[in-house]
């Protein structure tokens, strides 16, 4: 999956959405506001930043009153993993929440928190251009991409790197599809999805090719991409959103399943 | 109403109570965090957090949790508590302002800064600084007045204090103070222990504990007068601080534990049993 990111014209109108965004790749940039409900649909986790400081919360979901807040030096937000808005970094078990910077500068950083505390569990500065992918369910791997190409490049090469919280260090290698080792990805993430088993199911559309799937199984550092025979998709493929429904990965759209893919064979109906 | 604040041990239980509260005396201060205030619809919470040497005012809506608006502010204000059991206010009615404040003791005195944003912006609609030390009471439905609790003095016995109201649209002070004109030399001794608002908001009802016995502050926040009922209930010292209020019809029920000792005739102020 050492592939080469092709951002398309559809880019450009994303990039409007997410207009705070800056550097090059496929970044979905990070949220303010929205944040992330943890699992059970009780709180959520929102990050909000002047650029100076960044204050984390947790929000009684029906009533709006502040569970747990703090605030850090710096500016962190809670990572978007899609352009269709979906947000990440918070590990399945509810125990960890992982912030991010802004990439785009020499280095990116990154900090694990107590999702009940709020303690700093671990910060980690990599050099080079990253953004939050997926974390696994209990919050020690952490999934990254890894930007290789200039800064503003329209056309950005990347790699899917894994990290590992309690020992603070990359993984050597990327994080490839062995099946497929030197097919070029080209495309941007539009809708994501997990499993209770640790899978982070991607949908990524590309130009002038069919939308794929990339599932990311985050405990044991393997991915697989799985391609889609959905003609003339691109106009609507945004709309698309993905459900695990028992062994099968779903494709929905205007509340109908339009594809469905078995998450052990990854073959698709 | 020119009463001299007597605050006893009570207070420092009630502290507890409001562990984030600011502030000792008949105002109990401000407020960051839960639980801020809720618009008259229920829809939005407004909340104040420390953000650094700076304040993050937000709304957040209360059903699905997500930050709707959000604003950084210079200095640290907070949500005004107006009594001692967590009740706050500063939204006025009509969600056309939200009123946050902070004081600062100096050696050189004290002062209090006031900031009003507009709620559905939160951006800064003005500034006040006002010398000396004027705790947040009460607003008018439309935000355009602004009740203050000036303390004057306060001594090993007890605190001196007025109530004054403050045209919010000129920043300035109305002359002289809201007194109960009924019996304008009686002397008030007593804290905040709970608050009601009357559903328009144009009367908030504050029911005050003092050496004397409890009584409720009536405020009409649109006419700037005001009316202090004395509530005679023979109830031990610490099952005052547990005393509700509610408004049903034109009755002002005390209630405790889910029974009523009292009611008030909102109209006549008469008060049965």
């Amino acid at each position: 999956m050492g592939r080469a990111l092709a951002l398309a014209v559809v880019v450009g109108t994303t990039w409007a959405a997410v207009a705070s965004a800056d550097g090059g790749g496929p970044w979905p940039g990070l949220d303010f506001g929205n944040g992330i409900v943890a699992p059970g649909g009780k709180l959520r986790y929102s990050a909000l930043s002047d650029g100076r400081t960044t204050v984390l919360e947790s929000v009684v979901i029906g009533t709006g009153r502040v569970r747990g807040v703090t605030y850090f030096k710096g500016l962190f937000g809670i990572p978007r993993v899609t352009f269709g808005g979906d947000t990440g970094g918070l590990s399945r078990d509810g125990q960890n929440l992982v912030l991010a910077t802004w990439i785009g500068a020499p280095s990116t950083r990154f900090l694990l928190v107590d999702a009940h505390t709020f303690q700093i569990r671990g910060r980690v500065r990599l050099p080079g251009r990253f953004s939050f992918d997926a974390i696994s369910p209990d919050g020690s791997l952490m999934y990254l991409i890894q930007y290789l190409g200039p800064p503003n490049a329209i056309y950005q090469p990347y790699a899917v790197r894994a990290f590992n919280w309690n020992t603070l260090k990359l993984y050597p290698g990327a994080i490839v599809d062995r099946r497929e080792p030197d097919e070029k990805m080209t495309g941007m993430p539009l809708a994501r999805t997990g499993s209770p088993g640790g899978w982070a199911y991607t949908l990524y559309s590309r130009v002038k090719k069919p939308p794929f799937v990339h599932a990311l199984d985050t405990v044991h550092r393997r991915a697989f991409c799985v391609d889609l025979s959905l003609r003339h998709s691109g106009n609507w493929i945004a709309s698309v959103r993905l459900r695990v429904h028992g062994g099968m990965l779903e494709l929905r759209r205007g509340g109908r399943t339009i594809a469905r893919m078995d998450r052990k064979t990854l073959r698709v109906r | 109403m020119r009463r001299a604040l007597v605050i006893g041990p009570l207070v420092a239980g009630l502290m507890v109570l409001v562990g984030s509260a600011s502030g000792a005396g008949p105002s109990p201060g401000v407020t960051f965090g839960s639980p801020g205030i809720v618009s008259h619809d229920g829809k939005l919470r407004y909340l104040a957090m420390r953000a650094g040497t700076g304040t993050l005012v937000e709304a957040v809506a209360t059903r699905g949790g997500v930050v709707r608006r959000s604003r950084f502010l210079k200095g640290r204000f907070g949500v005004p508590l107006v009594a001692y059991d967590g009740s706050t206010g500063g939204l006025a009615r009509n969600s056309k302002r939200l009123v946050l404040y902070s004081r600062v003791s100096r050696p050189g005195g004290t002062k209090t800064r006031y900031i009003v944003l507009d709620p559905r912006t939160l951006k800064v609609r003005s500034r006040l600084i006002l010398n000396g030390d004027f705790g947040f009471d009460a607003l008018s439905p439309d935000g355009s007045l602004m009740y203050l609790i000036h303390l004057k003095s306060a001594s090993g016995s007890g605190v001196d204090y007025e109530v004054r109201a403050l045209d919010v649209n000129s920043g300035r002070l109305f002359a002289g103070a809201i007194v109960d004109r009924r019996e304008p030399d009686e002397q008030m001794t007593g804290i905040p222990m709970t608050r009601v608002g009357s559903d328009d908001a144009s009367w908030a009802y504050t029911l005050y504990d003092s050496e004397h016995g409890l009584f409720v502050h009536a405020l009409h926040t649109t006419a700037r007068e005001a009316f202090c009922i004395d509530v005679p209930l023979n109830l031990a010292d610490n099952e005052r601080g547990h005393v509700r209020m509610r408004l049903r019809g034109g009755s002002l029920l005390l209630r405790l534990r889910g029974k009523t000792l009292a009611t008030i005739d909102t109209r006549t102020f008469e008060v049965k049993r």
